[in-house]
């Protein structure tokens, strides 16, 4: 690109748009989080609500398994971020999100001896709140309505037992994490033959 | 009568940059190098007039012993820049 090279007015807009273009159609491949922390919490709902089902009274342990994929998820965020030469605004925002969602859930999972069977509904409700200002904030409508489903969901679980809070459960991070992950995955891969093009 | 064009603003390669810069938090030096195709002789002379204008801010730190560039733009920039948008749009409203 030339130091001197004089513009036009046209061809300067021309440049501005096509550099702030360049740069929205850069956006990173963030399905995993979705996809691994879908898969992670629809495992353990219906595997322990499997086992509550065959009276095992270690079912809730299946839980543990939360604090490993913590480290997993955190292990990859570190190593996406290492190759990344720029930092947008909404990446941080998200970042804020993500961090201010983690603390809110720490604290629900602390109270469960306290929250007793509104323990999950309120994990729900913390779910719709961080897909629907993520899908927002990237203009997702698939994590927009997994929000707003993660919200009903949380509506008709403060009304029913533990175990079908499970299925619900397990049908809201479908809803909300699995299917919208997937459809991320794709536009993802669209955008990168549309940019290899 | 219409508003004159920042001359600090109105070249490919430091308008190129602003733009980027504009739609970033943050950019490091390899970014810019590979977005704009500019040769890093000329990318680093041209960071630095925008540099010295108060329109971007560079830090130099270093990342696996490498030595890292990043670049930032300066809430000054922002307004050069919105003002030199401004006084594209009059000129072409105009026509």
């Amino acid at each position: 690109m030339s130091a001197t090279k004089e513009m036009t007015h046209e061809e300067s807009l021309r440049l501005i748009k096509n550099m702030i273009q360049s740069v929205k159609s850069d956006f990173e491949d963030d399905s995993f989080q979705y996809l691994f922390w879908g898969w992670l919490v629809f495992s353990a709902a219906i595997i322990n609500y499997t086992l509550i089902q065959l009276n095992n009274e270690y079912a809730s342990l299946v839980w543990l398994l939360m604090p490993i994929g913590g480290i997993v998820s955190a292990l990859h965020s570190r190593k996406q971020n290492k190759g990344k030469k720029a930092k947008s605004f909404v990446e941080q925002f998200i970042n804020h999100i993500s961090t201010a969602f983690l603390i809110s859930l720490t604290i629900v999972l602390f109270s469960m001896p306290h929250l007793q069977e509104s323990c999950y509904p309120m994990i729900l409700v913390l779910y719709g709140i961080f897909l629907y200002t993520c899908g927002s904030a990237i203009e997702f409508n698939p994590l927009r309505i997994g929000g707003a489903l993660n919200w009903i969901a949380a509506l008709i679980a403060f009304n029913v037992s533990f175990e079908i809070q499970l299925l619900i459960l397990a049908g809201a991070v479908l809803g909300g994490y699995i299917i919208p992950g997937y459809l991320l995955k794709r536009k993802y891969s669209n955008q990168q033959s549309l940019n290899a093009a | 009568m219409f508003k004159d064009l920042d001359p600090l603003l109105h070249q490919q390669l430091r308008l190129s940059v602003i733009s980027l810069l504009v739609s970033t938090k943050e950019a490091e030096f390899g970014f810019l190098k590979d977005k704009t195709n500019a040769t890093a002789g000329n990318l680093s002379v041209q960071l630095n007039k925008l540099a010295d204008a108060g329109y971007i801010t560079i830090a130099k730190s270093f990342r696996d012993n490498y030595p890292l560039t990043t670049c930032k733009i300066t809430p000054q920039g922002i307004t050069a820049f919105e003002n030199y948008v401004s006084a594209l749009q009059d000129y072409l409203k105009s026509k």
